[in-house]
C-alpha cells in the first residue's frame, strides 16, 4: 500500500517534531511556557472579535481548549516557527521563549495531521547547472572532460548547498563564458577535418618575415636572427617542415641553422649549400593546433674584417601534414554510425534529433530540429555542421536549465491515478501537477549522480515506466529500483562527495588555514585524507545498508598511514585509505574525524562555541539565532589554558541572552576539548588538564566525547535533521511548511530500529514534493 | 627560458612599484598610435578590503593639505599628492536598521549600493552597484563594460554571515536586484577573456570565421529562449530573463569586435593561475586591471582584495590567525599590532597599483590623470562593526574633477553614496537616485 494514503502509528522517530532533545528543559509546561508567550507578543493583535485576521487567541489561555484545537495551533506553530509571527514590526521573543512554546506544541499536538493539511508538492525555480553538474552533463553527452569548476565562479550556496535554483543567478558575463566553454567543448569533440586541410603550404621569401629581403629571392640573415612564417594551423599532428636555404661561408665552420617552433629550438642543420646550390632541410614535428610560428634561424654569425663574413640566406620555408590525419572522436564515429549515410539528406536531421534529445533531456519535436538544421551552415561538410550544431546546444537554455513545465504533460487520466495514489483522503491542492517521465528522469539522475538520466533511465522514461510502472512494477517501485540501481553505479560517487561535502561542509577544508608553524603536520595531503575519510564513512553507511545514526559512532573507519599517525593509531601503512575497525572509541563516528575537528577551529586553537554551532546547525536542525548585536565575541586570545577557556565561557553565559543558546552550543563544544585544532588528541592544553563533562539544556550530563555521541545519537532530531537536508539536495529548493508533511511521510517509512539512507532516499523520490510540482509560483 | 617561469621569477623579485616590463612595450601606447588616454575616458575604480582598518593609524590628525601621514598610510606616502582621505563617511544601509547581525555581510552589500540587503538564506535582493550603473552608461564605448575582480573565490558550503546569502560577502557589483556580476578570480582566466577573446591563438581570419559562427549561435538561441519564455511562470521567467541579457550583451560585443583593433598583448603576459602566495596574487591581479585599463579594454573597474569577512591569514606577515578573527581585537595590543600590519600590508598592494597608473604615461598625460578610484572599506573599526566614518580613500584627478591631495573631514553620517553619485557625475552619468545617496558629495 502506498506509503503516502494514511497515517501510520507513530513510530519514535517521528515524535520529535522540531525540537532537539537535548535542548529541551523539563517537561514544557502550558503555564509557564505558553500563557506568559501568548500574552507578551500576542494578544495585543489577536484578542476579542476585533482580531486580526479573526484568529482570536484570548480563548487559548486554557490549556484545555489550547489542546482540543489542533488546526489553531499547528498553524500558530508554524507562523512563530517561520518567523512570521510576531510580525518584524514588533518585538523579538528571545530564544528561549520560542522554544519552550514550540516545545509545548509539538508535546500536545504531535504531528502534522495529514488529513487537514491540503497536499502542496512546493515548486523549484528553474535550476541552472552548477559548475559539478555542467561538466558531468558535457562528459556524459560528448565524452569532454571539462574543467568547469575551474572555469566558471563559484556558484552561490543556498540553503546549504550550491544548486538552488533560487540562488543561482546568471550575470551578463556567465552566459559569455558558456558560450567560450561550449566552443572549446566542441573543439575536442569534433574534429573538422576538410580533405583541403592537407594541402601543403608554402611560404616564400616575400612571405616570410624578419631578416633582410634580397628582392623576393631570400631572406638574409646577417647577424645572429632569424625568419619565421606565421599561420594558423587548424588541426594537431606530425607535420613535415622543410627549410630551403644556403650560406655565404666563411671562417672556420659551414653555417649553422636552427629550426624553431613558437621560439623552440627544435632541430639544428648544418648550412654546407652556397647560392648556386641551395639545399633543402626537413624535419618532422609534432605540433599544437592553434597559432604557429615557424623560425629559421642563423646560429653562428661570424664576421672579421678583411678576412669574411658568414652570412645565412633562407628561400622558404613549408609545412605539409599532417602525416596522421586526426580521426573522428568517439562521439562523433557514435553518431555518425547510429546516422549512417544511406539516410541521404534525412541525415543531418536525424543525428541532429539525437544530439539534442540527449542534450535536452527530452524528446524534441521535428519543428525545432528543423530549426537547429536551419541555422547552421551550408555547404561547409558535416563535421563543421555538428561542431556548430553542438557550440549552439551546448549553450540553449534547455541544456543550461533544468526546464520543468508548468501545463500538463502527462494524459489526465495517468495524472489522476498518481494523484490518487498520494491523496487519499487528503484533500489536493489545486495549481498542482504530475511531472512527466522524463522531468522525473532527471530530477532522480541529478540527485543522485548530479548528471544527466543515463541510457537505462532513459529507456525507462520512454516506456513511460517511471509514471506508469512496469509490467510487474508500479511506479513507486520501479522509482525506488532505479535509485537502488544508481547508487550501484560509479556516478553515485558525486552524490557522496556533493551531499555529504556541503552538509558536513567538509569541503571547507580547501580554505582552512592553518597554523602550520604549530602544526608542521599539516599538508595537502594530510587534509585529502581527512576528508577522504569522511567521505568513505558516509559511503559505507550509505551501500551497507548501515544504520544512519553510525554516522556519529561507527565502531570502524577509513585511514591511511599518514591519517592513522595523526591519531596515534598503528599498523596502518601506505597513501591508500583502507577500512579500520577502532580498538576504542576514541574516533568513532564524524565527530572523532579529523576533518569535521579541524573545519570548526581557528587556525591556531580550538573554538568549542564553532564546533557546538556546527553540531546544532548540521546535526541537530537547530541552528543558534544570531547572537545579539552587542554580545561582541569570545576573546579566546587570552586564554592560556582550557581551564581559563571552560571559565570565561561560563562568565559569558552569565548573561542571560548569551546563556540561551551558549548553554546548547558551549557544552557541546567543549565536550569535544580533547581534539586540538586539527583534530589531534589531546590529555592537556598549554599546561592545564582537560575537563570534558558537560550539562546539557535537557539536563542530561556526559563525562566526556563518547558520551556526548551516544545522546546526539539517540536524539531523534538527528535523523529528521538528514532526512531534511536531503530534501532540499533532491529538490533544489529551500523547505516550505507544507514539506513538514513530507519529512514526516519520510521518517514514518523508516525502520525505527535501523533507520538507513537509502530509507530515507526511497521515502524522498516516492514523494509528492518529489514527483508532482505546483504550476504557480 | 620558459616564459612563465620567468614571469614568475620577476614577481618575486618585483619592488612595491615596479610595472611589469612587457607593459613599457605595448601597442596602442605610443603617441603614434591611438590614443586611450584622451582626457574624455575618465575611469571608475573601487578597491574594497575587508574587516574594516584600524581608524587610529588611518584618520590623520589634522585636515587639509599638510597633514602628516598616518602609520597604515605611510606606503602611499610618495603619492601624497594624488590622493585624498575622505573621513566621515557613512553607509547607513551597512547598518542593522532591525535586521540583527550580519554587518560584514551588509557591508560589502551596500558599499557600493546604499541598499539594505534582504536578509534570508537562499534568497538575494540587493540593488544595481554604482560602478555597474557607470558600466551600463559608458561601457558600450569599450569591449567590456566592466572588469570585475576578487582575490576569493565566492562562498563555500554553508552561511557566510549570520543568515545572509554567501552571495552578499563575496560581491561588491550587482547588475540589477538579483544578479551580482560576474566576479573573475583566476588571473589566467581574466587573461583570455580580456586579450584572447576566450580563445587562445587564432588569427584574423580564424577569428573573424568564428565572431559569425557565435552570432548564427546567438541568433538561434535568442530565438529559443523567446519562445520559452511565453509559457513561463514569473519566478523561472526571471531566470531566463538573465539569460537572456547575457544573449544581448554579447551580441553587442561582438558588434564592436568587428570594428575593433586588436591590441596585441604579449603570451609572456599570460599567467599560468592563482599564485600561493597573497600578495603575489594581488599584485598579479592588479597588473592584470593595469594592462585592461591602458589597452582600453575597459573603464569600470572593480577589485575586492577579499571576501567581506575573510579569515584568511597572512603568513608573510607572520600572522598566523585569521583576519576576521582579529580584527576583533577587543583592545589586545598584540592584535591591534597584527590587525595594522594587514591594514599597511593592503595598503602597500595599493601603492603599487598607484605606481603604475602614475607611470602609465603618455603625450604628458597618465592614466592617474582620468582616473577616479576609490579605495575602502564598508566596515571603519573591525572590532566594533560599526558603519560611520568609513576608511575612503580618493585616488586620481578624475580628468580634472578632482583636487587631490588632502584630508577631506565630512559631516557625521554624509551618505557614502554621495560620493558615488558624485563620481558617476564625473563621469557624465546622471542618475535620479542611487540608494540612500542625498546628492553629490562636495569638496572633493
Amino acid at each position: 500500500m502506498p506509503r503516502w494514503s494514511h497515517l501510520r502509528a507513530l513510530a519514535a522517530l517521528t515524535s520529535a517534531a522540531i525540537i532537539p532533545l537535548i535542548l529541551r528543559p523539563t517537561g514544557p509546561d502550558f503555564e509557564r511556557d505558553v500563557v506568559p508567550f501568548l500574552k507578551k507578543h500576542c494578544l495585543e493583535c489577536h484578542e476579542g472579535p476585533e482580531a486580526e485576521e479573526g484568529f482570536d487567541l484570548s480563548a487559548h489561555l486554557d490549556e484545555a481548549t489550547a489542546r482540543a484545537a489542533f488546526d489553531d495551533w499547528d498553524y500558530l506553530r508554524e507562523r512563530v516557527l517561520d518567523g512570521e509571527m510576531p510580525p518584524r514590526s514588533r518585538p523579538r521573543p528571545g530564544g528561549a521563549e520560542v522554544e519552550s512554546f514550540l516545545a509545548w506544541i509539538d508535546e500536545a499536538h504531535g504531528p502534522v495531521d495529514l488529513r487537514f493539511r491540503p497536499l502542496d508538492p512546493g515548486r523549484p525555480v528553474l535550476r541552472r547547472l552548477n559548475a559539478r553538474e555542467y561538466a558531468n552533463t558535457v562528459r556524459a553527452l560528448t565524452g569532454v572532460e571539462f574543467a568547469a569548476e575551474e572555469f566558471f565562479p563559484a556558484d552561490a550556496v543556498g540553503f546549504g548547498f550550491d544548486h538552488i535554483g533560487a540562488s543561482l543567478s546568471l550575470p551578463d558575463a556567465l552566459f559569455e563564458k558558456y558560450l567560450q566553454a561550449a566552443e572549446q567543448v566542441a573543439d575536442q569533440a569534433v574534429v573538422r577535418w576538410q580533405d583541403a586541410d592537407a594541402a601543403p603550404r608554402h611560404f616564400g621569401a616575400s612571405d616570410l618575415e624578419g631578416g633582410n629581403d634580397r628582392n623576393g629571392a631570400a631572406r638574409g640573415l646577417y647577424t645572429r636572427s632569424a625568419t619565421s612564417a606565421n599561420l594558423h594551423l587548424r588541426h594537431p599532428g606530425t607535420y613535415t617542415v622543410t627549410i630551403e636555404a644556403y650560406g655565404q661561408q666563411a671562417g672556420p665552420e659551414p653555417c649553422k641553422m636552427a629550426l624553431s617552433i613558437n621560439r623552440r629550438i627544435v632541430e639544428n642543420f648544418v648550412v654546407e649549400e652556397t647560392r648556386e646550390a641551395p639545399g633543402k632541410f626537413t624535419a618532422s614535428v609534432p605540433l599544437e593546433a592553434g597559432k604557429l610560428q615557424l623560425s629559421a634561424g642563423f646560429v653562428n654569425d661570424y664576421y672579421v674584417k678583411d678576412e669574411g663574413d658568414r652570412n645565412l640566406f633562407v628561400q622558404s620555408i613549408s609545412i605539409a601534414g599532417p602525416s596522421d590525419p586526426p580521426q573522428p572522436t568517439a562521439f562523433q564515429a557514435d553518431l555518425l554510425g547510429r546516422h549512417p549515410e544511406s539516410l541521404g539528406k534525412k541525415r543531418l536531421e536525424s543525428i541532429l534529433s539525437d544530439l539534442m534529445e540527449r542534450a535536452w533531456r527530452r524528446p524534441v519535436s521535428r519543428a525545432e530540429v528543423k530549426r537547429l538544421e536551419k541555422s547552421l551552415p551550408k555547404d561547409s561538410g558535416l563535421a563543421a555542421q555538428l561542431h556548430q550544431a553542438l557550440v549552439t546546444v551546448l549553450v540553449t537554455p534547455r541544456f543550461l536549465f533544468r526546464f520543468e513545465a508548468d501545463e500538463a504533460l502527462l494524459d489526465a487520466e495517468r495524472e489522476q491515478a498518481i494523484f490518487s495514489s498520494f491523496a487519499g483522503e487528503r484533500p489536493l491542492r489545486e495549481q498542482v501537477r504530475a511531472l512527466d517521465d522524463w522531468e522525473l528522469a532527471t530530477r532522480l539522475a541529478y540527485f543522485l549522480t548530479s548528471a544527466p538520466p543515463d541510457a537505462i533511465l532513459r529507456a525507462r522514461a520512454a516506456a513511460g515506466h517511471l509514471t506508469a510502472g512496469s509490467s510487474d512494477a508500479t511506479a513507486t517501485e520501479v522509482l525506488c529500483a532505479e535509485v537502488d540501481r544508481l547508487l550501484q553505479t560509479p556516478a553515485s560517487r558525486s552524490f557522496v562527495r556533493n551531499f555529504a561535502g556541503q552538509w558536513l561542509q567538509l569541503r571547507n577544508l580547501d580554505r582552512i588555514a592553518i597554523d602550520t608553524e604549530r602544526f608542521p603536520e599539516w599538508n595537502l595531503a594530510l587534509r585529502e585524507a581527512m576528508k577522504l575519510e569522511s567521505y568513505l564513512l558516509f559511503e559505507a553507511v550509505l551501500r551497507e545498508d548501515r544504520d544512519v545514526r553510525e554516522l556519529l559512532d561507527a565502531d570502524f573507519t577509513f585511514l591511511n598511514q599518514e591519517l592513522a599517525e595523526h591519531y596515534g593509531i598503528e599498523e596502518v601503512q601506505g597513501a591508500e585509505h583502507r577500512r579500520v575497525s577502532l580498538a576504542s572509541d576514541q574516533r568513532a563516528g564524524l565527530l572523532g574525524h579529523a576533518s569535521v575537528l579541524t573545519i570548526t577551529s581557528n587556525p591556531a586553537r580550538t573554538s568549542p562555541v564553532k564546533r557546538g554551532k556546527w553540531i546544532l546547525e548540521n546535526l541537530l536542525g537547530a541552528p543558534p539565532p544570531p547572537p545579539p548585536a552587542d554580545a561582541g565575541s569570545l576573546d579566546e586570545s587570552k586564554l592560556v589554558s582550557a581551564s581559563s577557556l571552560r571559565e570565561q565561557l561560563a562568565e559569558h553565559r552569565a548573561r542571560p541572552d548569551c546563556a540561551v543558546c551558549h548553554d546548547a552550543m558551549d557544552p557541546l563544544g567543549l565536550g569535544l576539548e580533547n581534539f586540538g585544532p586539527i583534530g589531534n588528541w589531546r590529555e592537556q592544553d598549554q599546561g592545564g588538564a582537560i575537563d570534558s563533562s558537560g550539562v546539557l539544556p535537557d539536563g542530561s550530563s556526559f563525562a566526556g566525547a563518547t558520551e556526548l555521541r551516544a545522546l546526539l545519537r539517540d536524539d531523534p532530531a538527528f535523523v529528521r535533521t538528514l532526512s531534511e537536508r536531503l530534501l532540499i539536495y533532491a529538490l533544489g529548493r529551500g523547505l516550505e511548511r507544507s514539506d513538514r508533511a513530507t519529512i514526516q511521510g519520510v521518517l514514518a517509512g523508516l525502520r525505527p530500529d535501523q533507520p538507513t539512507l537509502r530509507g530515507i532516499l526511497h521515502g524522498i523520490v516516492e514523494s509528492p514534493a518529489f514527483r508532482l510540482r505546483r504550476t504557480e509560483p | 627560458m620558459n616564459e612563465s617561469l620567468s614571469r614568475r621569477h620577476f614577481l618575486r623579485g618585483m619592488g612595491a612599484c615596479m610595472a611589469l616590463p612587457w607593459m613599457a612595450s605595448l601597442p596602442g601606447m605610443s603617441p603614434a598610435g591611438r590614443n586611450p588616454l584622451a582626457p574624455s575616458r575618465s575611469r571608475l575604480i573601487y578597491f574594497y578590503v575587508p574587516n574594516g582598518v584600524h581608524m587610529p593609524d588611518w584618520t590623520p590628525s589634522s585636515e587639509g593639505r599638510d597633514y602628516e601621514v598616518p602609520w597604515i598610510l605611510e606606503p602611499m606616502a610618495e603619492y601624497r599628492e594624488h590622493f585624498s582621505i575622505l573621513t566621515g563617511l557613512t553607509q547607513d544601509k551597512a547598518r542593522a536598521n532591525g535586521d540583527g547581525p550580519g554587518d560584514h555581510a551588509r557591508a560589502a552589500a551596500a558599499f557600493l549600493t546604499g541598499v539594505q540587503p534582504l536578509k534570508t538564506d537562499g534568497q538575494i535582493r540587493l540593488g544595481p552597484s554604482a560602478d555597474q550603473i557607470a558600466a551600463e552608461a559608458i561601457g558600450q564605448q569599450t569591449a567590456f563594460p566592466s572588469l570585475v575582480i576578487g582575490c576569493e573565490k565566492g562562498g563555500n558550503a554553508g552561511q557566510c554571515d549570520s543568515g545572509y546569502s554567501c552571495a552578499y560577502s563575496s560581491n561588491l557589483s550587482w547588475q540589477n536586484e538579483t544578479t551580482p556580476a560576474l566576479k573573475e578570480t583566476n588571473p589566467r582566466l581574466v587573461f583570455e577573456r580580456l586579450f584572447r577573446g576566450g580563445a587562445s591563438g587564432e588569427d584574423g581570419k580564424a577569428r573573424a570565421e568564428r565572431l559569425a559562427r557565435r552570432r548564427s549561435v546567438l541568433d538561434y538561441v535568442e530565438d529559443d529562449a523567446k519562445r520559452l519564455n511565453r509559457d513561463l511562470a514569473e519566478d523561472d521567467r526571471l531566470k531566463l530573463d538573465e539569460y537572456l541579457s547575457g544573449v544581448r550583451e554579447l551580441e553587442r560585443r561582438i558588434e564592436n569586435a568587428e570594428q575593433e583593433i586588436v591590441t596585441e598583448v604579449p603570451e609572456s603576459a599570460r599567467p599560468e593561475g592563482v599564485p600561493r602566495d597573497f600578495g603575489e596574487y594581488l599584485r598579479l591581479m592588479g597588473d592584470l586591471s593595469i594592462l585592461a585599463l591602458r589597452t582600453d579594454r575597459t573603464r569600470v573597474l572593480s577589485f575586492l582584495m577579499a571576501n567581506e569577512g575573510s579569515n584568511r591569514s597572512y603568513p608573510m606577515l607572520d600572522i598566523r590567525d585569521g583576519h576576521h578573527e582579529i580584527s576583533h581585537h577587543k583592545s589586545a595590543e598584540d592584535k591591534i599590532a597584527q590587525i595594522r600590519k594587514i591594514n599597511r600590508f593592503h595598503v602597500e598592494q595599493l601603492a603599487h597599483f598607484v605606481g603604475q597608473l602614475l607611470e602609465t604615461k603618455d603625450g604628458g598625460r597618465t592614466l592617474m590623470d582620468d582616473v577616479q578610484m576609490v579605495y575602502g572599506s564598508g566596515i571603519s573599526d573591525g572590532n566594533r562593526h560599526n558603519h560611520d566614518d568609513l576608511p575612503v580613500l580618493l585616488i586620481g584627478k578624475g580628468s580634472g574633477r578632482l583636487k587631490p591631495g588632502r584630508h577631506v573631514k565630512y559631516a557625521r553620517n554624509t551618505p557614502m553614496n554621495n560620493l558615488h553619485l558624485r563620481l558617476l557625475d564625473g563621469l557624465g552619468v546622471r542618475v535620479d537616485s542611487l540608494g540612500d545617496g542625498t546628492g553629490l558629495l562636495g569638496s572633493v
